[in-house]
This record gives structure tokens, sequence and C-alpha cells, in this order.
């Protein structure tokens, strides 16, 4: 091959180097300029929110990190993931926390690696700490990394329902509730908090399940748009009210009683019925006609145009109102809201507090009054009676601590006493709910040492 | 733990060493001498002779001024190559490390954790960067000069082959030196200034006594390890709360120059022994969850039979650890119910030197986990730049064996060749020594890599015999012949991790001499002298003129 045959070929290369620019060019030319037209890729990016700014907010630091990688953005994942699982084995959380950061940045917009490793840092990684405070910054680390998500994925609807789960399920009903719900409205890092709530996670120092049931609401907007890849939709929408309920009765649970209470079981209850209860979903099982959870034998008369329709769409209100347990919750806010049985749960928790510090007398008038309003509610809502439920539970620590004070009093129980139906068909979860009575007591007592 | 490392076998370690060496200088002059006496026939064993008397003035009358001059172009030719490029680099690294790196939390408490980050960052930065550039230089130097024919003129000189391998070597160590010198100072003052003030304490150089470890079981009998809680790791042995159960740490030759001038919460002093703890919990019930799970030390004398609670403390910040003084002066109970007042070194001390600190849980139903370095006794603290340049020396050190390899790489093989060979050959030694260690010790079940093919398509799990048969015992015995390639490749491949000391650091502790940084000379120095041999002569018999 001579000189001039090598230079002529590399000219052809050329010439087909340049010939292929031109599409290119021409293809992916950038939108947003007034003197020319957006390219064809350009255009359809925009059409279908493909574009980084479309997704959320724009992290430099990653497009930066993805960039210099060029294509070995996988490779690098795969061995920052084995990295993060041995850094986690081998309880390295600094390492642990930061080797999630650099995989974060390189896939910001995969919804699962937020998901997982939110998930880790706030439960598995708390576990880990013996002290309760250390628990509790986890779990807060978990939240915040997770908000990051939100932002970088503005339209996922996931990753704020998460956020919802762990600041409101996590927090909320975890073996540290009691302690975490008290961290959350005031942090235990005084130095750097003064006291206060940390503000990235609650600026305005509320309740968890209020700050969960906002996260929660956001989640519920950006479904509207984006499809959520959690639970079934009506499960999913109705976590916003669930909130309410989770809410009222954590402050029954705390021992605060009265018109905050009864309040939330009344704001709960709206929520439940005209909002969440009123929503329209179009299900598989009927997908012509719009179903609610509030429709009534009437409504879905009006609603279905043949028979056939009419008993698919009773058969999916019925089976939906299964699902979300919608009728139970109705049934207990609608109980919970009336100022008696806001005042038999008074009456118990105070019974409880008066047999911890010996005050037998009084306990004992408390309790067995709680016992009778308790009686009158359930005689109410019978209905009540037929779930497996924390309110039967209460209705067993009732008579439980009925039982306790009457013994330590010399007195024998009478046969027939309030409650005794129940006591009588629950036999199977006594123990369970003696275990937690006791260890509560025992609480109280070391609290009433302490002072 | 990456800052406890295992004795170092000194002997043994020689000794296998000489025998490899033996091995391979063995089987390279039968393979030369045999090879002469086909070509050359009963003339080729004088011949060979002749040849090897030759080499061995050539390498006895080394000369240091030629030496050094050589070494001097070399560096002049690499500061040429641009070698001094890595600098940008080692600058972009650093302006935006930041953005990649976590931002240091907030809270006082776990901003600690951010020397950990940037001590790694800064340490393997300043490792893949040293051991890459400087593969590349060692691997291109001579191959160029042969291409370009440069090298020539330096042959045609009184310069001899075997000082050309050696000044190439020492001239890009000396490189390598001023790079590395360079680059490890400003990323100190990096370190000091990115590191959270709160942070700064965590900058130091502890200096451990480490003790051994033994344990008792919930009856008080001796065990050889505690209860496994379940964790995937089991590095961490727990002793039960509430029973008989201990780990007892025996330290050795425990002097009063060990004792250090501590101050109660009223600011009174007193002499002490400083114990470092990090002692995980393990909860099988919730417990008092207002503190975290308590622990008791207990001084321990069986020849006097002595046993003395010298503190109960709660076990805090479990990954961070704790520091706390046992005093010189104690209070002992007598079976008895009496007090009396003991000295912890003339009364708890054995007559051997030794002291004995048994951890005790006193939570029931608690478990509290410990492995060897979790409990030390903490002698006072050397500046952190100390520890931090040790780490650099073992950098450095890595780098000489790089540069060492590369060059003698170059000397048969063409740069790029060479280049890939001696990265394989070292990131092989970086990432599957320990794969190979485990599959060769049987640790790993399943066989080797055919018998492994055919267990996986057969779904035949590996605690399953193979069935007995020819087609099985054939797998056997290739996998055998293979092992034996594999162990083959595990005497050759260094032992690097002796040259990383990055736990160390990040964990705040100084670079043991003996066991870590001396290892990592030796490592470097027994591939120094078989490389420069091998190397020398490859280039003695390497045609010069081809390209």
């Amino acid at each position: 091959m001579n000189q001039s045959e090598s230079r002529n070929r590399k000219l052809a290369y050329l010439g087909f180097i340049v010939l292929l620019l031109v599409p290119i060019v021409l293809l992916g030319m950038p939108g947003g300029g007034s003197s020319t037209p957006p390219g064809l890729l350009s255009s359809m990016r925009s059409k279908f929110e493909l574009g980084e700014s479309d997704i959320g907010k724009i992290d430099p630091t990653s497009a930066a990190m993805n960039m210099v990688l060029l294509g070995f953005r996988g490779i690098a994942v795969n061995t920052l993931w084995s990295n993060m699982d041995h850094y986690k084995n081998t309880k390295n959380w600094a390492q642990m926390k930061s080797t999630s950061d650099a995989i974060i940045r390189l896939q910001p917009h995969f919804i699962s690696v937020w998901r997982f490793t939110s998930w880790n840092l706030a439960f598995n990684v708390s576990a880990e700490w013996d002290s309760v405070k250390d628990r509790f910054h986890w779990v807060k680390e978990g939240a915040k990394f997770l908000q990051n998500g939100i932002d970088i994925n503005a339209k996922n609807p996931d990753l704020a329902w998460e956020e919802g789960r762990i600041i409101g399920f996590k927090i909320g009903m975890s073996d540290e509730a009691r302690y975490f719900r008290k961290f959350f409205k005031n942090d235990p890092d005084t130095e750097l908090y003064k006291g206060g709530p940390d503000p990235k996670l609650n600026e305005q120092g509320l309740d968890n399940y209020l700050v969960a049931r906002d996260w929660y609401l956001k989640a519920n907007d950006r479904e509207l748009n984006q499809r959520q890849r959690i639970l079934d939709r009506t499960l999913f929408r109705s976590y916003p009210a669930r909130s309410y309920f989770d809410y009222a009765a954590a402050l029954q649970k705390d021992g605060v009683f009265g018109e905050q209470t009864r309040v939330a079981w009344d704001d709960a209850y709206r929520d439940w019925t005209t909002k969440f209860g009123r929503e329209v979903f179009y299900v598989p099982e009927v997908p012509e006609v719009g179903m609610s959870m509030e429709m009534t034998e009437d409504d879905i008369s009006r609603q279905a145009k043949t028979g056939d329709e009419e008993r698919r769409l009773r058969k999916a209100v019925d089976d939906y109102q299964k699902i979300c347990n919608y009728r139970y919750w109705r049934e207990r806010a609608r109980c919970e809201r009336e100022p008696q049985m806001a005042d038999a749960h008074r009456e118990i928790y105070e019974a409880q507090v008066a047999y911890s510090e010996q005050r037998l007398t009084e306990a004992k008038a408390l309790v067995e009054s709680g016992m009778k309003n308790f009686a009158a509610m359930l005689k109410k809502y019978p209905d009540l009676l037929q779930y497996d439920d924390l309110l039967l539970e209460d209705a067993l620590t009732a008579v439980l601590m009925w039982q306790y004070i009457l013994k330590l009093s010399g007195e024998t129980p009478s046969d027939d006493y309030p409650l005794k139906v129940i006591w009588d068909s629950q036999q199977g979860r006594i123990p369970d709910v003696q275990a937690r009575l006791d260890r509560w007591l025992l609480e109280q007592s070391r609290n009433i040492d302490k002072k | 733990m990456d800052f406890l490392p295992d004795p170092f076998p000194l002997l043994s370690a020689f000794l296998q060493w000489l025998a490899v060496i033996v091995v391979i200088f063995s089987s390279v002059l039968l393979i030369t001498f045999t090879s002469n006496l086909v070509s050359n026939g009963a003339r080729g064993a004088a011949l060979y002779g002749q040849s090897l008397g030759q080499s061995l003035v050539e390498i006895f009358s080394t000369s240091v001024s030629r030496c050094y001059a050589l070494a001097k172009l070399t560096f002049t030719e690499a500061i040429r190559r641009k070698a001094l490029f890595v600098f940008v680099v080692f600058a972009v690294l650093f302006m935006f490390a930041g953005w990649f790196l976590s931002d240091p939390d907030q809270s006082a408490k776990y901003a600690k954790d951010a020397v950990k980050i940037h001590v790694t960052f800064i340490l393997n930065v300043l490792t893949w960067l040293t051991m890459i550039v400087m593969l590349l230089l060692a691997c291109i130097g001579i191959p160029e000069d042969i291409r370009l024919r440069s090298i020539h003129t330096v042959v045609t000189k009184p310069a001899r082959r075997f000082e050309i391998v050696l000044s190439r070597i020492l001239g890009y160590v000396g490189v390598g030196t001023v790079l590395l010198g360079i680059m490890s100072a400003t990323s100190l003052v990096w370190i000091y200034r990115q590191v959270p003030v709160s942070a700064r304490s965590e900058l130091t150089a502890r200096q451990p006594i480490w003790g051994q470890l033994s344990f008792l079981d919930r009856m008080g009998n001796e065990t050889t390890a505690g209860i496994n809680v379940g964790d995937i790791w089991d590095y961490r042995s727990y002793i039960e709360g509430a029973t008989k159960s201990r780990a007892i740490w025996r330290f050795e030759n425990v002097t009063p120059a060990m004792l250090t001038t501590m101050t109660d919460e009223d600011g009174k002093t007193y002499e002490a022994l400083r114990l470092e703890s990090r002692i995980e919990a393990f909860r099988s019930h919730k417990g008092n969850m207002d503190r975290t799970t308590r622990f008791q030390y207990i001084i321990l004398n069986p020849e006097r039979n002595l046993e003395v609670t010298a503190a109960t403390l709660e076990i805090g910040d479990e990954f961070s650890g704790r520091t706390d003084g046992i005093r010189r002066t104690l209070i002992a109970e007598t079976k008895d119910n009496e007090s009396k007042t003991v000295d912890l070194i003339n009364d708890l001390v054995a007559k051997d030197g030794s002291l004995t600190i048994a951890v005790a849980c006193t939570d029931p139903g608690q478990y509290l986990g410990m492995a060897r370095s979790d409990l030390f006794i903490r002698l006072p603290d050397a500046p952190f730049a100390v520890t931090f340049f040790k780490a650099i020396l073992g950098i450095w050190l890595f780098m000489v064996l790089t540069v060492t390899l590369g060059v003698t790489a170059s000397t048969f093989v063409k740069g790029p060749f060479a280049i890939m060979t001696i990265f394989t050959f070292l990131t092989v030694s970086i990432t599957g020594r320990e794969f190979i260690r485990k599959l060769l010790s049987d640790e790993w079940k399943g066989g080797g890599a055919f018998e492994s093919a055919y267990r996986i398509p057969t779904y035949m799990n590996d605690t399953t015999d193979l069935p007995s048969n020819p087609g099985t015992q054939l797998i056997k015995w290739v996998d055998w012949i293979m092992n034996g390639f594999l162990w083959l490749i595990q005497q050759i491949l260094p032992n690097v991790s002796y040259f990383n000391m990055t736990g160390y650091v990040a964990n705040g502790f100084d670079v043991d001499n003996w066991n870590t940084l001396l290892p990592a000379v030796l490592v470097t120095i027994g591939y120094f002298i078989p490389c420069v041999l091998i190397g020398y002569y490859c280039l003695r018999s390497r045609e010069l003129e081809a390209k």
C-alpha cells in the first residue's frame, strides 16, 4: 500500500465522519434558544419529560460524576454496592453512609436505590445502636437521605410516601416510639438544636403523624400525574387520613385526653368519610364506573347501567372497603369522637397512673367508671366488637387494671362487671395485654423513682 | 480489624522467600544451561560459565557515580515526559473532592466520622495516583530507549546493563518520592482544613497496648469464644448479662510507666491506667431504654486470689468507644465482706508482669459483644502526622515495588505489554490474593473451577459429595492441577495488604512498626533483589537492535 492510497482512505473516513455529523447536529440541536428551532431529540425530550430538569432538581455533582465515568458507571455502581454491603456487615457506618451517597450520585433517578438505602439507614442501622438517641439519629439520617431523593425526583410519588412511612410508622410505632415521638419535637442533640426539633424534618415542631400526613398528601398529589408502585391505589391514597387516626390514637397512648384528642378523632372521621371516602376510583373489577368508599346502595343503583354492572360495583365497593378496613375506621372514629368514649379512655389511663402511685381508692373509682363508660360505648357501637383491634385491648387492660387494684386492696372481683363479655371472649389475648401493662407499670415506677 | 495486625512471622517468611528465590533461580539456571549445551554442544558449558562469571563481575563492580548519573538522567527524562502533570489531576481532585464526599454530620458526635472518610479518601487517591503514574513511567522508559535507539548512547559508554536497570529504578523512585512528598504534605494540610473543628481531636495516633482475649461461659467455664447473637460478621463474641460469663483480657509487661495522670469530674488529678473500649450491645429485650447497657471492669489476680470491681459503666457510644481510667488505688472486697485498699500495680499485676481485666455485663438478658481490639491500654498519643507519614511511607514502598516490577517487565516486553502485565499482577495481588487463599484452604466449599462448573448446572449444593465415577474423578484431578497452578501464583504474588495502612490512620491509631511497617519494607526488598537480577539478565540477553 503506497502513501497516496493511505491518504485517500483517511480522507474518505473523514468525509464519512463529517457526513454523519450533519444529521447528529440537526437532530441534537438544543432547544430554548429563540433564533433556531430545537432539534428532534430535544423536542422529544421535552415532550416526554425526560430531561434532568423535568425529573427534578439538577445535581451538578451527580452529572459531573456520571460524565467523568464515561461508560463505566455500571462497574462503579456494582463495586460501590458491594462495598456498601461490606461496610454494613462490618458495622462501619461512616463509610457505609458515604458509599450510599456515592451510589446515589451515580444513580440519582433509580427509585429503588433511594427506597432501599433510606430503609437501611432508618430501620436496619438504627437498630444496631444501643442508645435510643443514637437510634433516633439514624432514623433521621434515613428520612433526610430520602428528602434529597424527593427533591431530585420531583414527580415520583413513591419516595414521598416512603418519607411519610419513616416519619409516621418508624417514629410512631417502633419499640422506641415513646422516645422517638418526644425526640421528634425536642431533638436530643440539645447542643445543636437548643431543645427544639431538627428543622430539616420538623420545622414547625409538629407531631410526627401530622408531618407524615403532609408527606402522604404530597405523595397523593404526585400520584395524580405519575403512577405509584407500592400499594393498591385505594390503600395508597388512604394514608393521609390514616395518619389522622394514628395521631389521635397516639395522643391517647401518650395520656393526652380531653378536647384535643376528641377533636383529633373528629378530624380523622371527617377526613376519612368526606375526603378519602368520597374519592372516585376506577378499579379493574368495574372499569367503566367510578367507585367510592362511601357509596350507599342508592348510589350504586344510580351509577350502574346494567344489573351485572350493579352486582360488580356492589362487590367492588365491599372488597375495597375491606382492603382499606374502611368500615372499621369509620366506626371507630365515630365512637372515639364522642365525649363519653374520651372520658372512658381518660379514666382508665388515670386509674393506671393512680395505681402506680399507690392511690388505690382513687384508682378503683376511676377504673370502674372507665369500664362503665367503655361498656356503654361498645353497646352503642356493637360493630366494633367484631374487629380484632387495639380498642379491645384497651378494654382488656381496663379489666386487668381493675383486677390488680382489687387484689392489692384485698377485695374479691364480682362475677358481674362491665366489659365481662369482652374479657370472656378474648381470653387468648390476655397474656400479651398483661405483659404490656406490666411493662408500662414498671416503666412508670422507674419514672417515679427518678423523680 | 485493620488496625490490629496479626504478628508477622519473620523467620518463616524469610525461609519461604529464600525457598521461592532458590527454586526460581535454580530453574532459570538449569534451563539456560541446558539450552546452551543443546545449541553449542560441549563448548556450551564453558561459554555458560564464562557468561555467568562476567555477570557476577558486572554486578559486583557496580559504580555509584555511574548509577547516580543514569538515575539523574532517568529523573530528567521523566520530568520531560510530563510526569508532573499528575499535580494537575491531584489539584482537580482536591478542588472538587468536597462535592463528592459526604457532608460532615452537623452533630458534634457524628462529625468524627468525617476523619475516617477524608483520611481514607486521601490515602486512596495518593496510592492510585502514584501507582498509575509510576507504572506508566517505569514501563515505557527502557522500551522507548530501545525503540529510539537512544539506549546505544548509554550502552556504548562504560555503563553496565546491571547499572542501567538499577539506575532506572532509582531514578523513577526519585521522581515518585518528589511527587509523593509534595502531594502528601498538601494532603495533610487539606485534611486539617476539611475535618470539622469538633472532630479534630480524632486526628491523633493512639499508642495501644493490646492484650490477649479469652472468654468464660455463663457457668464460669473457660471457652474459646462467647455467644453468637446472629451477626453475619462473627468478629465479635458476646457475653451474657448477669451471669458468670466474662470476656478476659490479659496484658503483658504492665509497668507503672503505663499509668497516666487523669482528671476526675471534680477537677482532681489521679494516677490511672487509661483503658479504651468499644463494646457493642445486643438487647434480647427492650430493658431499660433510658440508658445504655452496663458493664463492669473487674481486675483479677489469681496468684493472690484478688478480684476487684474497678468500675461499673455504661457502654455509651459503642461504635466510637469510650476512655476510662482505672485508678491506681482501688478498694477490694474480701470474702469476709471487708474492704481493703489495693494497689493496681503492686497488688494486681502478677509476678510475670501481666494484668488480667475481665469485662462483665450487669444487665440481665442483655449481651455485650467484644473482640480483641475492643479493649486496650491507651498510652499517651503521638501526633497525627506521625501515623500519617508512616502510611505515606507504606505508599512509597508500594510505589518502589511498582517501579521495580515495571522496569523489570520493560526489559523483556514492550511498554504497553509491560503496563498491562504489571497492572494485572498488582490488581490480582490487591484483589485476588485473599480469594486464592480461601479457594486453596478449603474455606470455600464446592471445589475448584471444574467442580463448580459441574455443580452449578446440576443444582448440586456445595456440601453434597460428588457422585463417584470416572467423570468426577477426572474433574477432581483437573482441579487439583489447576489448584497447584494457583498455589504457584500465590507464592509469587506480593502481600500488598502490608502497604495499606489506611485503617490505622483513619481510626486514629499509630501504624504498627513491627507487624505492618517492617513487613512492608521486607516485601519491597524481597521483590527488589530478584527483580533487579531478572531485569539485568533479560536486558543482557535482549537484542537491542530490535525495535
